[in-house]
């Protein structure tokens, strides 16, 4: 699919330091002009930005509920989540559709950037408190060009209560 | 043996077992109450004898040595080598108990811990302490015959299993195959046929005969005549080759009389004749026969059977698929029924240039699509509800295991109860049934021993002896409502009263201003049991809460009404079914929100001047009724927040103040729908109506959580989501 895919990681979850292969695969994405990263292995699929029904009952980074092809997913503002100043909705913003804990759970960002190969060696491990993200929700930093990619680990992210079952 | 694949046959093992374990049961209660049922001890030795059949297949050999011995002793009291004895009996139902456990631990983790072997001892030394030894050798292997197994076996019970003996006096059994239209060579079938069924019986005669065989063209269908005394199952397997769709097996008395049943011909041997006035031939065929005569008895209990439908066992994952698929159905249809008022509109509006010979072309075709949709609208309704029915099951066999769950507790608490059941033909959607199993038995368990007084405590109080619970079940509207009840002693408040204070959960003050009604609601709260003792079975108190949250998971309600001294009713109110309800779409703010169509009385209008404060919330008459009036803003925030789109969505007074005093706001009529949980009724403000409809129901839980004051989300037909309220949480929420 991708370019040398051949050599891709074939293991799944969030990359861990331990992981076996060398290389890991990332979708890159913008928020508030800093460059953030999910794993290619929990990402479904992107899609436009689609009409929102607002759900009551839920933190307000919870957008609300919709229709992906008959089923239901919630939708997470990544901006809100992580008290990043809103923005409007213009042609870039895209909804990231990711699996998780059995899930299946969209993310508002600002633009999808780029499809990347890192190597495991040239991930740091998240310093405590540097950036908006609290340091619990990544699982390292990398050096792009002259750019730091923030890799986040979306297990963790959605490993809380606000997003668990049975706290309505 | 290796032929097919065990891991495949497992689930199909299973659900029978578990039938014939529950067979099973109801024959030993009715054996409990005659020893002699020879119809029950019939059954018992029947479905004793398929699970070691079929565990044999499986390889579960500890199964089958206990069935097996199991078999010989009701064998023995089939033929009356043995009688029925309470020490028999209670042995067979630990046996019952035991076998269930196993094979409840084979389905959850594939293997039973359980050993079987204690009991199989016991049961073997059961069996060879019988007074006259048992012939075990000659009952090992065959079904038992239905001696002289007289003819009036009717065709119209399919699909029950007895090993059928089809032959008439004279052992004549007709074979007719059918075969596949256009079958190239179907002489040849029809001569590969015969070798088989050669193979086993004699043939008599054919027809067509078999050298005119190559003449008849196209042959459809092949009959061949035997003199046999092997079971149809046999014979059918024998005939079944390759291009052949169907199989009849007949008695000639059969194929002579078709509707034996509905003729009353007295059969010489079958039923005695006609001059005895006693035993008169009617239309029923019931129970003529004397019990000296085991055989007539038996056939007569035969053709007294209901028919059985045919079934077919289906994974029931497989019918969720197309229960989706259903679904998808309705909102796509619903989507083109939206595309197509677009269209009419848009050339409702160039009606001006309707000189234009295209525009009026268009317009036909518009009105075709519209008519196309309302074909796609039968089918897809059709289809819809077919699949529905076919995860819809009556409730009676659920409510049928609890004969055994009261006997067990009548004997362990000593009291005397009966059970009453009502209602057992009321379907509902099967996977309801399967989670409605457990907060039933507490139900019941909780009625038995908190509910009904012991013989002594009714005989004093006036009351029979015997305590009766009651299971009823019926339709209501769109909902079912399921009933347990008891004629004990009912609730009583002030002991719920004192336990509140002495537990901590309400100041001694206030606990005296509770209503009776405040009281009784109690019983759900966790930690709070009113019996005195605490009993093996109940007693803990813990349950009452996890029956409350099983039904409420099920979009359900359940309500206690209780009389001191008069019995206590629990009335549990279920959707119909799980995934599709019709409802009202109405829009609130910006959102169209779905209202389940059972939960609303009425919809009105109202003028600001219309709203009443009492204590200082809006509230409206309704047939002269005052009832509270709210809006969604009451009770929701959204993001910890008043909805954008809401009058004081935009930082202006709290909601508590005013968001109920939404209709002041406006000096136009308001639209109320009044909807009701079957005690508290309320006014809910909506902005606009759009309509009814049939919404698939999605859970919130399967990508997100539950939330409470939503039953879920359903797609519309513009492919957005709408949310569907949960007005038993939204009444209680505006309550609060």
């Amino acid at each position: 699919m991708f370019a040398g895919s051949r050599n891709a990681p074939t293991t799944e979850g969030a990359p861990r330091p331990g992981d076996a292969s060398p290389v890991i695969q990332l979708v890159g994405f913008r928020l508030d002009n800093e460059d953030y990263a999910i794993a290619i292995t929990r990402i479904q699929e992107i899609i436009l930005m689609k009409p929102i029904t607002r759900l009551p009952q839920v933190p307000d980074f919870i957008e609300g509920l919709i229709n992906l092809r008959g089923s239901v997913i919630p939708i997470v503002n990544l901006r809100k989540r992580f008290g990043l100043p809103a923005r409007e909705v213009d042609d870039e913003t895209r909804i990231i559709v990711v699996n998780v804990h059995d899930r299946t759970v969209g993310c508002v960002v600002d633009a999808v950037t780029q499809v990347m190969r890192i190597n495991r060696d040239q991930i740091q491990p998240p310093p405590l408190s540097v950036m908006a993200v609290a340091h619990q929700y990544l699982s390292g930093l990398a050096r792009l060009d002259d750019r730091l990619l923030i890799i986040l680990d979306i297990d963790r992210l959605f490993d809380e209560p606000s997003l668990a079952v049975g706290t309505g | 043996m290796s032929g097919f694949n065990l891991a495949e046959l497992m689930p199909f093992y299973l659900d029978e077992t578990d039938e014939h374990i529950a067979g099973l049961n109801d024959a030993l209660l009715r054996l409990e109450q005659d020893p002699a049922d020879a119809r029950a001890l019939q059954e018992a030795f029947r479905m004793f004898h398929s699970i070691k059949g079929a565990s044999v297949v499986m390889g579960f050999d500890p199964v089958n040595r206990l069935t097996h011995h199991l078999e010989s002793l009701f064998e023995q009291l089939r033929s009356k080598k043995r009688q029925l004895g309470r020490p028999d009996l209670e042995l067979t139902f630990r046996c019952l108990d035991t076998l269930r456990d196993f094979h409840r631990d084979l389905r959850a983790h594939g293997q039973s811990p359980t050993d079987l072997s204690a009991l199989t001892a016991e049961v073997e030394a059961a069996v060879r302490g019988a007074p006259a030894p048992p012939a075990t050798a000659a009952i090992a292997t065959e079904p038992p015959p239905i001696v002289p197994a007289p003819v009036s076996v009717p065709i119209s019970a399919p699909a029950s299993p007895p090993p059928a003996a089809c032959f008439d006096e004279s052992g004549r059994v007709t074979v007719t195959v059918v075969f596949e239209s256009n079958l190239p060579l179907a002489d040849m079938k029809a001569r590969l046929v015969l070798n088989r069924l050669s193979s086993r019986a004699r043939v008599i005669s054919t027809d067509p005969p078999v050298e005119k065989l190559d003449e008849v063209d196209p042959l459809s269908r092949f009959t061949v005549v035997l003199a046999a005394d092997a079971a149809a199952d046999e014979l059918r397997a024998l005939a079944d080759v390759e291009g052949v769709a169907e199989i009849r097996v007949q008695s000639a008395e059969q194929s002579r009389a078709p509707k034996p049943e509905l003729e009353p011909q007295p059969e010489p041997g079958a039923v005695e004749p006609a001059t005895s006035d006693a035993a008169a031939p009617d239309e029923s065929p019931a129970p003529a026969a004397a019990p000296e005569a085991p055989a007539p008895a038996a056939a007569a209990h035969h053709s007294r059977k209901p028919r059985v439908a045919e079934t077919i066992r289906v994974d029931s994952d497989r019918l969720d698929h197309l229960m989706n698929l259903a679904g998808e159905l309705v909102i796509t249809r619903a989507r083109f029924v939206a595309i197509a008022r677009g269209l009419e509109e848009l050339f409702r509006g160039s009606g001006a240039q309707a000189e234009l010979p295209r525009v009026r072309e268009a317009r036909e075709q518009v009105k075709a699509l519209a008519e196309a949709i309302h074909g796609l609208g039968r089918v897809s309704d059709g289809l819809q509800k077919g699949v529905l029915d076919t995860r819809m099951v009556p409730i009676g066999p659920l409510f049928e295991r609890f004969r055994r769950v009261i006997r067990d507790l009548s004997v362990s608490s000593g009291k005397e109860v009966n059970l009453k059941i009502g209602g057992e033909k009321t379907e509902l959607d099967k996977r309801m049934i399967d989670e409605l199993s457990d907060p039933l038995i507490h139900m019941v368990r909780n009625a038995v021993d908190h509910g009904l007084e012991p013989p002594a405590e009714r005989e004093a109080a006036g009351k029979p002896r015997g305590g009766t619970v009651t299971l009823q079940a019926s339709h209501r509207g769109n909902s079912v409502v399921i009933t347990v009840s008891d004629d004990g002693r009912g609730i009583d408040c002030e002991r719920i009263r004192k336990k509140i204070v002495s537990k901590g959960l309400v100041d001694e003050g206030p606990a005296r201003e509770l209503s009776d009604r405040d009281l009784v609601a109690y019983i759900w709260h966790p930690g709070l049991s009113t019996a005195e003792t605490i009993t093996e079975i109940s007693g803990r108190g813990v349950g009452m809460d996890i029956v409350k949250a099983r039904i409420e998971n099920l979009s359900g309600a359940v309500d206690v009404r209780s009389v001191l001294g008069q019995g206590t009713t629990f009335t549990i109110r279920l959707p119909l079914t799980l995934a599709i309800m019709s409802s009202l779409l109405v829009r609130i703010y910006d959102e169209t929100y779905a209202i389940p169509l059972d939960h609303i009385d009425e919809i009105v209008e109202i003028r600001p001047e219309q709203v009443y404060r009492v204590q200082g919330r809006p509230a409206i008459e309704i047939r002269k009724r005052i009832v509270a009036l709210t809006s969604l803003g009451d009770v929701f925030r959204w993001g910890g927040r008043p909805h954008p789109a809401s009058p004081n969505g935009h930082a202006g007074p709290t909601p508590e103040t005013n968001g109920a005093g939404h209709p002041d706001d406006s000096h136009s009529k308001r639209i109320v729908v009044v909807v009701q949980n079957g005690e508290t009724t309320i006014g809910l403000l909506v902005d606009e109506l759009i309509g009814m409809q049939e919404v698939v129901l999605k859970s919130l839980e399967k990508n997100f959580r539950s939330i409470s004051g939503l039953s879920g989300a359903s797609i519309l037909g513009n492919g957005r989501v709408s949310l569907i309220l949960d007005l038993d949480t939204v009444i209680d929420m505006v309550g609060r």
